[in-house]
């Protein structure tokens, strides 16, 4: 066997070919990487007009985003496996599981969307409204029921129309996302479909708009879907929302970019883009009222509030803002910026501080806590006793004094009980902000234990064990909402106390497993 | 499976068509697989135009994906030849306990659809030997993890027609050159290896295939950052999302175009009378 004579030149060759490949690598690495980059996962309509907007923000500010597009649910799935990323936009129903599954920080909604009927250019079938879809021998695409909101509402249309067994039966696709049936119109194999209003727009070059007229559309008071998934969502109004998440390493930043977004600034470039306005009032319910709530919430009750949020919101229309911290953290917050509506610390003697400087309206009890010390799933360092946690090689996290309640009791419950604070000190290898930072640490094993609520070790109660404090050696936080006195809309904040701590609030606390009658 | 030419040129040459029914049949139902593949490609021609494709070129998110694209796509490609000819050699030569399950499990991410492998990926980097590998300094947003989804995708192609390949050779001539003096790792290299060679090269062709192609999991697990972790094939559904139907069309069109000068260039580089490199 003899070697072929092209054998070098071909080796040659394809060691070219690699090294200009590995160049060309090379050249896309060019940028140095700034500093603080934000990620942003974005649904796949609200694209373009967020992409212009972000243009705009670094701009302005020099911040860089990254965007990583896709669908929002599968958006969601990332957000929550790969506990990474700053900022989230989406359409409803996706802010509720954000909230639910506590991934989500804070929503702003920066638009709504609506549906029409799109037809090819020139609507060569001349449609002018919904009723013309049952018109015999006409294709019609629709999203999927299972899959998508918009596919929940159309039944409701058809139904208003008088004609939906007319209409259903034109139906010749059924498609995962608008997206798709909108781009089947244009390219002909449809002669029209039902899709949000900023998925038409897109495609303006290739497709006309048909409105479909008012009396027809889901009515705020009566079409609501609920979904197992996704709680109640507000057929009438299906809005756009920008969220920051509990994973962003730059909150602060994310913060400053999702209010830019939901600035009028922001909101102007998703009406260019052909999005609904937000609707300033809930036609009405919440126009005396005004804007939405805003809620100082310890970190602590999140599971709870954020379940609670939603809930009020589908009852009332009434969107409430949460902002959740550390309460020391919330109590700085509120005394600084003066405004804001309601603020709910891990504990009243918040309220009585910020009462000091006369700023609470009205309080409202809601909830006990009980601090616990939470161990390593079968307790492996064999922890009883306060006095255990004070033995050399025990890793321990606790709560800041200074920035949150559980730090403030811990300290309180430790001198009570005359444990070594020295050795205390040695051991301690986790200083948090919130509690919740304090479940996580002893789940993922960083200590070995920590001192939290009651609520929150049972949030863990799959990968962590708890160990009571006796009540002798314990001290109960005694948690309030409170009113504050420059709320601008004292009364929408007494009916979110009343729903709060009334039987509905009291139904959720409990689910959470947090207590509504003080311990025995 | 064979090769048209074999390396020791003892066969006798490829005919020319014939009209009997064999070559009426056989050739009738190419050209109408050829016309189907074109008539596809002709209606993407036709729907988009020249200034889009060209337009294509000018934008630097489209040249960063197609760069990307080519960079992941030949880094698997290395990793997929390095990992599937020796494993499609073992599978073939040795009886092991346990020889059919491997044979199976190999197979399994050719059955299951392309998208389960990225939400396996997005599962296991939340577990303890996932963390651990995060914390050598592996980013779900770079362009290992792409080579990673791209590899799980296309690597068992290239194991099972390596695998098809070397079954193939006669393992009497491997006896042969073993009386005659050459080590295991020699006959390996001049007999074995030689023999096999175009159903390996058929293997790292659908393997390469598969990687230039994979999206689901790089949806799931990457994301499609613009400019970081987008590829072609994200680029084209990206573009879909937002209706620019013509722009889509267009990026599958640079695609077809990559795809068949890497096509021809593979080809070229194993029409000599010998495994190149070895």
């Amino acid at each position: 066997m003899v070697a072929s004579d092209h054998l070098p030149a071909r080796c040659g060759l394809l060691a070219v070919l690699v090294a200009g490949l590995i160049g060309l690598w090379a050249c896309g690495k060019d940028e140095p990487a700034p500093e603080l980059r934000l990620l942003c996962y974005v649904g796949g309509t609200m694209r373009p007009a967020v992409e212009e907007l972000l243009r705009i923000y670094e701009e302005k500010t020099g911040q860089k985003v990254e965007l990583d597009y896709g669908d929002s649910g599968t958006n969601l799935i990332k957000v929550e496996m790969r506990r990474w990323g700053d900022l989230y936009v989406a359409h409803d129903p996706f802010l509720a599981p954000l909230m639910n599954k506590g991934l989500g920080t804070q929503g702003w909604t920066v638009a709504a969307i609506s549906p029409v009927i799109v037809v090819p250019k020139g609507n060569p079938k001349g449609i002018t409204g919904a009723a013309d879809l049952a018109r015999p021998g006409l294709r019609l695409g629709l999203t999927d029921p299972e899959y998508s909101t918009l596919g929940h509402i159309c039944p409701v249309i058809f139904d208003k129309v008088g004609l939906r067994a007319e209409i259903e039966a034109n139906v010749d696709t059924n498609m995962r996302m608008g997206g798709q049936v909108a781009n089947a119109v244009a390219v002909g194999n449809l002669d029209a479909a039902i899709v949000w209003n900023a998925v038409a727009h897109l495609r303006a070059d290739k497709l006309d708009t048909v409105d479909i007229a008012p009396p027809f559309l889901p009515d705020p008071d009566v079409d609501v879907v609920t979904s197992a998934t996704f709680g109640e969502v507000d057929m009438s109004y299906i809005k756009v929302f920008i969220a920051t998440l509990e994973s962003s390493r730059h909150p602060r930043a994310a913060r400053a970019c999702a209010e830019f977004i939901a600035s009028p600034e922001g909101k102007a470039v998703f009406a260019r883009y052909g999005f609904s306005p937000v609707r300033e009032s809930d036609r009405g319910r919440a126009a005396a009222a005004g804007g939405p709530l805003r809620l100082y919430c310890g970190a602590g009750l999140r599971p709870a509030v954020s379940e609670i949020v939603q809930a009020f919101a589908a009852e009332t229309g009434v969107v409430v803002e949460c902002d959740y911290a550390g309460s020391g953290m919330l109590m700085s917050r509120v005394k600084l910026q003066r405004e804001g509506d309601l603020f709910l610390p891990g504990d009243v003697w918040y309220l009585d501080q910020i009462d000091k400087e006369g700023l609470v309206e009205s309080r409202t009890m809601v909830t006990y806590f009980v601090p616990v010390m939470l161990v390593q799933k079968g307790n492996p360092k064999g922890i009883g006793t306060l006095e255990d946690l004070t033995r050399p090689g025990v890793r321990l996290g606790l709560g800041n004094p200074d920035a949150c309640q559980i730090g403030r009791i811990t300290e309180q419950i430790l001198t009570k009980n005359a444990v070594d604070m020295e050795a205390i000190g040695k051991n301690l290898t986790f200083h948090s902000v919130t509690v919740n930072e304090l479940g996580l640490q002893v789940q993922t094993g960083r200590v070995d234990a920590a001192i939290v609520w009651d609520a929150i070790a049972a949030y863990y109660a799959d990968s962590c064990d708890t160990v009571p404090i006796p009540l002798a050696q314990n001290e109960i936080s005694r948690v309030a909402i409170g009113v504050l006195r420059f709320s601008e809309h004292k009364e929408m904040a007494g009916r979110f106390v009343d729903f709060a701590a009334g039987e509905n609030g009291k139904a959720i606390f409990a689910r959470h497993h947090y207590r509504v009658e003080p311990p025995a | 499976m064979r090769h048209d030419r074999s390396p020791d040129g003892d066969l006798p040459p490829v005919a020319g068509p014939h009209l009997h029914v064999l070559s009426v049949v056989s050739m009738g139902l190419l050209a109408i697989f050829l016309a189907a593949v074109l008539a596809l490609v002709v209606a993407d021609v036709g729907y988009t135009d020249w200034e889009t494709v060209v337009g294509l070129f000018r934008s630097r998110e489209v040249m960063a994906a197609i760069r990307l694209t080519a960079v992941t796509s030949t880094l698997t490609l290395m990793l997929v030849v390095v990992f599937s000819v020796p494993a499609g050699y073992a599978l073939s030569r040795y009886r092991f306990p346990g020889h059919t399950l491997a044979d199976t499990v190999v197979d399994l991410p050719i059955v299951l659809p392309p998208v389960v492998i990225g939400v396996s990926l997005l599962v296991f980097f939340t577990t303890a030997p996932g963390r651990w590998i995060e914390g050598m300094g592996f980013r779900p947003h770079s362009v290992a993890a792409i080579v990673l989804c791209q590899f799980f995708v296309a690597a068992s192609y290239a194991i099972r027609s390596a695998k098809a390949a070397f079954d193939s050779v006669d393992r009497n001539l491997e006896h042969v050159a073993l009386t005659l003096g050459c080590t295991r790792a020699q006959a390996f290299r001049m007999v074995s290896l030689p023999i096999a060679r175009g159903g390996l090269i058929a293997g790292a062709i659908m393997a390469w295939a598969r990687a230039v192609g994979v999206f689901g999991p790089l949806m799931v697990f990457v994301g499609s950052i613009r400019m970081k972790t987008e590829v072609l094939p994200t680029t084209v559904y990206l573009e879909l999302t937002i209706g620019r139907i013509e722009v889509a069309l267009a990026v599958a069109l640079v695609m077809l175009a990559m795809a068949f000068i890497a096509l021809a260039f593979i080809h070229w580089l194993s029409s000599g009378r010998r495994w190149w490199g070895l």
